[in-house]
């Protein structure tokens, strides 16, 4: 990276070509101005704008980057003049922005004290044929939440929307967005169940959907009816005791469920489809007792599983006999004692499935249990699958950092001594 | 990705028992020949090949752009030699890119220009991300010296205030630097032209006086008003000086009580010419950006959380009840609670009042 003078000469005489004689040439100056936006578009913005007192060449460059990713300081959080001072900031960005077209938008700040800005600025981004935008929002006492304007939702061609923290979701009406593929809504408020549901209703492409619901929300989300998702990811943190989720994704190939402290989720596939098509379902439960799946024969499911992970606590196991049942391709199976359940030690009944599990036998190749500890139960799990994986290449098991030494000595002499299905497996102990 | 597609196109004419090959020209002349697989990675070979026929034979030789010598096509052929290989996993494609791109500068900005001529977007993304990791975090001046920029701005253009926010430290020692050059200009100028000059730090109304006086003494970064549309002033570091401001200003409404304006006077004027000294000063987008409501005391009341509140409230009756005994020990004890970063030394003048130094840092 840094240049020295010897490797200037290298590079220089390595070169047949004699035109630049001087050791000391600017390079990246000669870029095309395509290319050095480019590289500036990986910048923040900030950064970007720096770059304009370099020299005559780079003055105008940044105002011509397709993106925009601004981000407020710390101190914004307490300072309504610094607030204030970052409203005008951007604004002037966007001014000196002579893009008509913008490809990202991305903001991070504590709300300023006239939001009115805040919607110009969308307004802004929406005009200029913006593809992606990302925004979070910090609530600040006199401001605590940020209520989305409508023109947002009229964006024709937005691909990308993430939204986070204090923003508020209200759709009153028909939503309009043709591109949209990618949406993260990350512990945001609703104004009511209808903006869910349209928003969901209205999106032709969704492709990828991201969720995480919170208790104080104002929604109860428990039918996501989306047939062109591919990727689904809902986290619940809402405390309650029973989930109902009703999922009709006929495509989706990538499901992650994560939940804290629900005691019961009542899943419903709607739709004779659902989740067949899934090659990778993650659950990441903790305290979880119960599962149970309504409307569908789990047989069905899982044909294309190819990667499944289990970040359980107690009665989260009980998944792994059924998981090894029905996915018949299944090449990765990860295992996890949630992180909210180690170090608890509390003992589970695990009953390994009646018959060996089709997948042992012929498509499962490697399996990583992190959190592992020496508890009967774990062990019993590793030694079953050790002994009736067939192909397994791989097993990776990765303890707790607290355990001292000698234990961990002696787990892994317990696992060495357990009997191994597959010639080729090797056992990694971390 | 579509270049991948591409390579998996068998060719035509040849047997499947011999390797094919491509030939390349590059602008000095030299020819060389690639495997066919590695070569149509690049969407701008496969191109000429398909659309052309060229590249088959010696003669027919697809001449690449002047752009790419004959260094960069051997290190643009051995990036496509691995990643054309569709078998590798992500991992092991992210951790040749990390090692491949480990190269000086110079021939980051050749190979950027090279792969963007034969338009293989993955390695212009790689290099540009390479150079942007280059460029980020760096000052102006260390960022010419990498590139070896010129430096042909005047220094008008670039004293022309950046229009940035200023709780950003790079920017804010930039301004700096270029409000002291622009300070420097500007008294050049004043010693030719005998001009009126913008204001300065002393030219400041007796009402902004005692206003920052009230309420802005801790501010060690130094308030500075540079032109003449600037309407209010800027407080820097409001997080770390808000406690001390309120300690001041509690301290300053208990010594009125005792006839010491004078003194209170005295001690903004001592803190305030102390600060003066240092003349920092990154407020020259004040003019641009108007803040309102600076110096009102109920914003500063508003920011304060309540559980600080109660402590000054409690320090200020602690203060209140031995004012009878030692007076300039405690005062320089309370004073020094609020000020964790500022030591406030105090000694008692030969007339019996006090002075205060500030550290200047």
């Amino acid at each position: 990276m840094a240049n020295s003078p010897c490797q200037e000469i290298d590079v220089s005489s390595k070169r047949s070509k004699s035109s630049d004689k001087e050791v000391c040439f600017d390079r990246i100056s000669r870029l095309p101005d395509v290319l050095i936006q480019h590289i500036l578009s990986f910048l923040p913005t900030k950064e970007a704008m720096t770059t304009s007192i370099l020299s005559k060449r780079w003055l105008p460059i940044w105002t011509s980057v397709p993106i925009i990713d601004l981000q407020d300081s710390r101190s914004c959080r307490t300072d309504s003049s610094l607030r204030l001072r970052f409203g005008q900031f951007v604004t002037r960005v966007l001014i000196l922005n002579k893009m008509a077209c913008l490809d990202k938008f991305r903001l991070e700040f504590n709300m300023v004290d006239h939001p009115s800005y805040v919607k110009t600025w969308f307004r802004d981004a929406v005009s200029r044929d913006v593809k992606e935008l990302d925004i979070t929002v910090h609530g600040t006492q006199s401001f605590p939440i940020l209520k989305l304007p409508f023109v947002l939702f009229t964006a024709k061609t937005l691909q990308v929307l993430k939204l986070s923290n204090e923003v508020e979701l209200h759709v009153p009406g028909t939503v309009s967005l043709p591109c949209l593929k990618v949406l993260h809504l990350v512990w945001i408020k609703y104004r009511n169940d209808e903006s869910v549901s349209r928003i969901f209703a209205d999106c032709h492409v969704l492709q990828e959907l991201v969720l995480h619901i919170y208790v104080g929300d104002n929604t109860t989300i428990s039918n996501i009816s989306i047939p062109t998702l591919k990727i689904m990811s809902i986290r619940f943190a809402t405390g309650q005791h029973k989930h109902q989720l009703k999922i009709n994704a006929p495509i989706l190939e990538y499901l992650n469920l994560e939940d804290n402290l629900g005691l019961e989720f009542d899943l419903e596939l709607s739709g004779s489809k659902s989740l067949c098509n899934a090659k990778s379902v993650s659950l990441h439960w903790d305290w979880h007792s119960k599962m149970t799946w309504r409307n569908f024969r789990p047989h069905r499911l899982f044909h294309k599983l190819v990667r499944s992970e289990l970040n359980v606590g107690y009665g989260g196991w009980n998944m792994l006999s059924l998981f090894l049942e029905i996915s018949y391709n299944l090449q990765l199976l990860v295992l996890a004692k949630n992180d909210n359940c180690r170090g608890l030690g509390l003992e589970c009944r695990w009953k390994p499935p009646k018959y060996v599990p089709e997948c042992l036998l012929s498509s499962l190749e490697r399996v990583d249990f992190k959190g592992f500890e020496d508890v009967a139960y774990q062990l019993r799990m590793v030694k079953y699958i050790l002994g009736n994986a067939q192909v397994l290449k791989m097993m990776d098991i990765f303890t707790d950092g607290d355990l001292p030494l000698e234990s961990k000595l002696d787990v892994l002499k317990k696992l060495l001594m357990f009997p191994r299905g597959s010639k080729e497996c090797q056992l990694h102990f971390n | 990705m579509s270049e991948v597609n591409m390579a998996v196109i068998k060719p035509e004419i040849s047997s499947q028992m011999m390797k094919s090959y491509i030939w390349l020209q590059t602008a000095d002349g030299s020819i060389q020949q690639v495997e066919r697989e590695v070569a149509m990675f690049c969407p701008m070979i496969c191109h000429e090949v398909i659309q052309k026929g060229m590249g088959s034979s010696k003669n027919c030789a697809i001449s690449l752009p002047q752009r790419v010598n004959p260094a960069m096509l051997s290190l643009i052929i051995d990036y496509c030699q691995f990643h054309q290989v569709p078998g590798h996993s992500n991992k092991e494609r992210k951790s040749f890119d990390e090692k491949f791109i480990r190269m000086d500068t110079k021939r980051l900005c050749e190979l950027t220009s090279a792969a963007d001529s034969l338009q293989l977007k993955p390695l212009v993304d790689l290099t540009s991300r390479a150079l942007a990791r280059i460029i980020e975090g760096k000052s102006p001046e260390e960022i010419r010296e990498i590139f070896h920029l010129p430096d042909d701005l005047t220094e008008e253009e670039k004293l022309e205030p950046l229009k940035n926010t200023t709780d950003d430290p790079r920017i804010r020692l930039l301004n700096r630097l270029y409000a002291k050059k622009r300070k420097e200009l500007k008294e050049r100028q004043k010693i030719k032209n005998a001009e009126v000059e913008e204001e300065r730090v002393d030219d400041r109304s007796v009402d902004d006086l005692l206003s920052f006086i009230n309420g802005d003494n801790g501010d060690s970064k130094g308030i500075k008003t540079s032109k003449s549309k600037k309407k209010n002033r800027k407080r820097k570091d409001q997080q770390k000086s808000t406690s001390t401001n309120e300690t001041i200003k509690n301290h300053n409404k208990e010594l009125n009580g005792l006839n010491s304006v004078r003194c209170s006077a005295e001690v903004g004027q001592k803190s305030w010419a102390g600060v003066g000294a240092t003349s920092n000063l990154h407020d020259v987008e004040d003019d641009i950006f108007a803040s309102k409501n600076e110096l009102d005391d109920g914003d500063i009341d508003d920011e304060i959380d309540l559980a600080l509140k109660e402590k000054i409230d409690r320090e200020v009756e602690d203060f209140a009840r031995r004012l009878n005994s030692d007076w300039p020990e405690r005062m320089q004890e309370i004073l020094s609670f609020g000020h964790e970063r500022e030591p406030v030394h105090f000694s008692l003048n030969g007339n019996g009042s006090l002075r205060r130094y500030t550290n200047s840092e």
